[in-house]
């Protein structure tokens, strides 16, 4: 009796192969991968104060994912990328991410946007070990590769670039006392930790911490706050619209100093936002400059993304999007035709060093984080940047 | 007929019979039992058709109405519980359809109760009664239900409204405290502008503004605080305070609007603190909803309440219901058990009757009649078998076991004989097997018997050889004298017939005469005892041989001869040898018919013996003393006493010890040495004279005599062939 019920259940079980194997030729287990496309998913803000960075690291991956599919795809699949709206909300990138990966069945998630909106969504990905691909920002639990190998991470973290910051100001400017206003949430916690730890490592401390209320341009009293401790330099851990509302209020009343903002400021918005106000700002960067003629993955991207969208103006959020384009492609053409998530992990584990036309990448086992570059550039008056390679560049005044 | 009945009472102890009469009386008992069965089955039936189609349906109806009833009481709970509308809509059909059941069941209940002996209607009425109440507390209960699903959803709406609101204030207060703290600062309002003189920003009034919005932004926390912690009220009573201190709290807002006076963001935060202000306290705002929500749900548990105290009164009611039909088909089924006690009793005890009958008629015919004497039988019939015919092979009654025990005695019978005519037929056998052995036997004994007799003869003869020879010695020197004389006599006649004087003178004739005269006396004698020598050679000879033919004899001449020649005998074997024989004959006897050569031998044993023992006493005395003056001595007569010839020897010999007597005429007994006797003489002699009819006896004195005494019929021959 029980043999033939084992019998049953193995006759079941080849007439399932057999049918799934006559009537999907080439779909595979893993979710996502089929045999013509591979779909990625994408929960970020593509509306509120944050949508110009869902926006750009958005119009990036779709630009990428173009060159790619247009060159024939990887392995004979296109890539396709799901994007929703998170608006910049926890929950609503909670409810993005369980869409995602239930219902649109995504192989990966990429491109996120948002540290709040990590925090909430990486838990959620790490159920079924979703891939977390290059999420616009530089949280440092996600670099946490015990707690979250399923997060692969491509920009530097907010902490080396707060160190970048600190070393920076200290050496190029010695500029001894530096001040900080950041965001009252995780995202400007982080900054703030990042700074704090760079100045104790030197045996220094900030003069001055102030914050701000998030979605408020209540960044008045933390100018006052600030001024009266007179610093050299501002380090500023925010989004674009506070952040410019700060440095404009701040060189108006006389306070006119060096303000270094963090790459997740959103650098186009902040140069519009700032407008002729923007002279001098400086914006730490962790993906090259964009226009950088030397650099043939910027040439790449400003192809894909003239190819993409002609209206299109280069920056470095779009830039960002195109680089986490091309890393998942070119560890998915590593990875084989039989790609699955954990082949996927293994892959970007055991590449080493990938060489993105000029960018650089390195990953390893119990090493998720893949780019450790920190560029500085400066705005002027005209609202353009240019990169610089130190500070003292700057027209001090 | 009379015949016929007969017949079957000579039959009666038969077991066929008693089998039958055993089954039959198995039948009637069963019959019995199967009638009493049926009689009480339909009485049982009677009790349950009343228990199947009055009690029993109530029984089941009463059960139907209580798991409905249960369902039902349990249908205010689970409408409490319920979450959303989709599943309010669900539960509804499904406790209206339970309703619905429970209404049916419990009409047919009350029916049934109605019926027949009406049991417990009174219960019911009351049940239907309460079951309604039932109803009408479920149409209580969804009305409360819907109503509350309605205050949930207004209060969801009411909460995303203050999450709005709250939104709004803080974003709006937020940015005016920050821009008013930097304008009192710094004189600066907007960015485009010039700052404002000192006087104009550094001053109480700004400083003063401040300060308002500062406590408007915590009068409106306090105020959102306050709603948003009447949604989480649970108590009515509290709600009040709450909107008190909500109002209060809305008083300083307004107070604080009104010393703000006619500043920029005055109408819009007017606007925004007066949709607060509505939120909260409306006829559909979060108090009056969140009232409205707690006492639907006051009024639901109450409800519960209400409805647990019916469903208990209603439980009750059914289980006395249920109680009422229980004692109901108890009493039935009492009056069920008693009919079947009685018909068990009745049937028990004919099994019992039926049991013991078997057990009886196991015991004490199957097992003690019946069987025993079968076993009996069958252990007779294998002793039979293993051989064992001289067995009893009763085992009585009269029935068919008995037949074969007397059918198996015959047969045991018929057995017997043939085995013991067998066993005849055997012996038979043997004993011609035997005999012919036995003649076998006898055929070599006489043959040996014959040799040993010859044996005998010839020792005899042996032994009579001397005398023989000495007797024919005798005549032998008279036939050597007389021829020696004769021949001188011849010698003597020659001479004178020769004599020339004589011989023309003629010889003398007288001369001549006398020796030829004592010539032929001469001769004449030399032929007597030629005749006399060849007489005792023949009869040397016939002693030899064996004719065993009776014939005429001279019975003293040959006592004598024998004797003579038995003397010589030992004579010529041992000088000393002494015997004085003395023949005391009765003439009379004159010749009979025996079987001469025999005879002559047992004569001839007798003196041999008769010498033998002489000479042992003799040698004996002589030992003892030299000069002995014994003189061996055997008389032998013969006479004739009542018609029978009677022969005895008497010597003077040793004489034969009294316990040798008896056994000297046995074969092979002998006291000489071996070399001297073969033991058979007497036992021979013995034969001889009973072979001619007559007998021999001997008689001793030990070391004085011994007397042999034969006694032969007057004519032996004759005698014998009258025997014969």
């Amino acid at each position: 009796m029980r043999f033939l019920r084992a019998l049953a259940a193995v006759l079941c079980v080849l007439v399932c192969f057999a049918t799934t194997a006559q009537e999907q030729v080439g779909d595979t287990d893993t979710p996502g991968v089929y045999a013509d496309r591979i779909v990625f998913g994408q929960s970020a803000a593509f509306s509120g104060p944050a949508q110009e960075l869902g926006l750009g690291m958005r119009t990036g991956l779709l630009a990428a994912f173009k060159e790619v599919n247009d060159a024939g795809g990887v392995h004979g699949r296109r890539i396709e990328l799901v994007a929703l709206d998170d608006g910049y909300e926890p929950e609503a990138a909670i409810a993005n991410t369980q869409k995602l990966i239930d219902e649109e069945r995504v192989f990966a998630l990429i491109g996120a946007v948002g540290t709040p909106t990590s925090r909430a969504a990486v838990p959620v990905a790490a159920i079924d070990m979703v891939p977390y691909i290059a999420p616009f920002t530089g949280a440092g639990f996600l670099r946490d590769h015990a707690n979250n190998r399923h997060v692969v991470n491509m920009r530097a973290s907010y902490a080396q670039e707060t160190e970048a910051m600190v070393h920076h100001l200290l050496n190029d400017l010695d500029a001894q006392r530096i001040a900080i206003l950041f965001q009252d949430d995780s995202f400007g916690h982080a900054g703030f930790a990042g700074a704090t730890a760079a100045m104790d490592r030197r045996g220094l401390k900030l003069v001055g911490a102030a914050v701000y209320e998030r979605n408020t341009l209540a960044i008045k009293t933390a100018v006052l706050d600030i001024r009266a401790q007179d610093p050299d330099a501002v380090i500023i851990v925010g989004s674009y619209q506070p952040s410019a509302e700060f440095t404009r209020w701040a060189r108006h009343i006389g306070m006119d100093r060096v303000f270094i903002n963090i790459s997740f400021v959103g650098s186009n918005a902040l140069a519009r936002d700032l407008g002729p106000d923007g002279r001098d700002v400086v914006v730490v960067q962790v993906v090259p400059f964009p226009q950088d003629e030397s650099l043939e993955i910027a040439q790449n991207y400003r192809d894909a993304l003239a190819a993409q969208d002609s209206q299109a103006v280069p920056g470095f959020v779009s830039f960002e999007g195109y680089l986490a384009g091309r890393l998942a492609h070119h560890a998915l053409e590593a990875a084989g035709p039989d790609v699955t998530r954990e082949g996927f992990f293994h892959t970007i584990e055991s590449l080493g060093t990938i060489d993105l036309g000029g960018f650089e990448l390195s990953y390893g086992l119990g090493d998720n984080q893949g780019s450790d570059s920190v560029f500085l550039t400066v705005l002027d008056e005209k609202g353009n940047y240019r990169p610089i390679s130190d500070l003292s560049a700057l027209n001090l005044p | 007929m009379n015949s016929r009945l007969q017949e079957l009472l000579a039959k009666r102890h038969k077991i066929t019979m008693k089998i039958i009469l055993a089954v039959m009386s198995a039948v009637v008992l069963t019959v019995i039992a199967s009638i009493v069965g049926v009689v009480f089955l339909q009485r049982i039936g009677e009790n349950q058709r009343v228990i199947n189609t009055q009690v029993v349906p109530l029984m089941v109806s009463a059960f139907e109405v209580a798991d409905r009833s249960q369902r039902l009481v349990l249908a205010l709970p689970r409408l409490d519980a319920v979450r959303d509308r989709a599943e309010f809509d669900t539960l509804k059909i499904e406790i209206a359809s339970e309703s619905e059941m429970f209404e049916s069941y419990l009409s047919k209940m009350i029916a049934r109760s109605a019926e027949g002996d009406s049991v417990g209607v009174e219960n019911a009425v009351e049940i239907e009664n309460l079951g309604d109440t039932l109803r009408q507390h479920i149409m209580q209960m969804e009305s409360l239900v819907l109503t509350e699903f309605e205050s949930d959803a207004r209060s969801a709406q009411l909460l995303s409204e203050l999450q709005r609101i709250e939104d709004g204030i803080t974003g709006l207060l937020v940015h005016l405290i920050d821009s008013q703290l930097f304008f009192a600062m710094t004189g600066y309002r907007d960015i485009d502008q010039p700052p404002a003189s000192r006087d104009e920003y550094f001053n109480e009034r700004e400083l003063g503004r401040y300060r308002l919005l500062v406590e408007l932004y915590r009068f409106s926390t306090l105020a959102t605080q306050l709603l948003g912690s009447t949604f989480a009220e649970p108590e009515v009573a509290r709600l009040e305070p709450l909107q008190e201190r909500f109002e209060s709290t809305m008083d300083g807002v307004r107070r604080n609007l009104e010393s703000l006076g006619d500043d920029v963001a005055f109408e819009e935060l007017s606007a925004i603190f007066e949709q607060l202000r509505i939120t909260g306290l409306a006829t559909d705002g979060i108090f009056a909803v969140r009232e409205n929500v707690l006492l639907t749900l006051a009024e639901e548990a109450q409800l519960i309440v209400e409805n647990r105290v019916v469903a208990a009164t209603l439980v009750n009611r059914i289980e006395e219901f249920v109680q009422i039909v229980e004692s109901a088909t108890n009493n039935a089924t009492i009056e069920s058990a008693r009919t079947i006690d009685t018909a068990k009793y009745i049937l028990f005890g004919l099994i019992c009757v039926t049991i013991a009958g078997a057990v009886f008629i196991s015991y004490a015919y199957i097992a003690k009649r019946l069987l025993t004497r079968i076993n009996t039988l069958s252990d007779r019939m294998r002793e039979m078998a293993s051989g064992n015919l001289e067995v009893d092979i009763d085992v009585g009654g009269r029935d068919e076991v008995t037949e074969m025990a007397q059918a198996l005695e015959v047969f045991r019978r018929h057995a017997l004989d043939v085995l013991r005519l067998n066993k005849v037929e055997e012996l038979a056998n043997e004993l011609q097997e035997k005999n012919s052995q036995l003649e076998d036997a006898n055929e070599e004994l006489r043959r040996a018997q014959d040799q040993i007799v010859m044996r005998e003869k010839l020792a005899a003869l042996g032994e009579l050889t001397a005398g023989v020879a000495h007797e024919i010695k005798n005549p032998m020197n008279f036939i050597m004298n007389f021829s020696e004389v004769s021949v001188e006599l011849i010698d003597e006649l020659i001479e004178e017939l020769k004599d020339p004087e004589d011989a023309e003178a003629g010889a003398d004739m007288e001369l001549v005469d006398e020796i030829a005269g004592d010539l032929t006396s001469n001769l004449g004698r030399i032929r007597e005892h030629g005749e006399r020598a060849n007489r005792i050679v023949v009869d040397m000879l016939r002693m030899g041989r064996d004719t065993g033919d009776f014939m005429p004899c001279d019975l003293n001449g040959l006592i004598e001869q024998q004797a003579r020649l038995s003397f010589h005998s030992a004579r010529a074997t041992d000088e000393e040898f002494q015997l004085e024989i003395v023949n005391d004959f009765d003439d009379s006897i004159g010749e009979i018919e025996v079987i001469q050569e025999d005879l002559g031998r047992v004569f001839v044993n007798m003196v041999t013996n008769a010498g033998y023992a002489c000479d042992e006493k003799r040698r004996q005395l002589v030992a003892e003393d030299p000069k002995s003056d014994y003189i061996p001595q055997l008389s032998c007569s013969t006479s004739k006493e009542n018609g029978q010839v009677v022969i005895k020897f008497r010597d003077n010999g040793s004489g034969i010890p009294e316990d040798v007597i008896e056994r000297i005429f046995n074969p092979f007994f002998t006291t000489k040495p071996t070399d001297k006797g073969t033991g058979l003489g007497l036992a021979l002699s013995s034969d001889v004279v009973r072979t001619h009819g007559g007998s021999i006896e001997a008689t001793s004195e030990p070391g004085e005599w011994t007397e042999i005494v034969i006694t032969l019929p007057e004519n032996p021959a004759k005698f014998v062939a009258l025997q014969e």
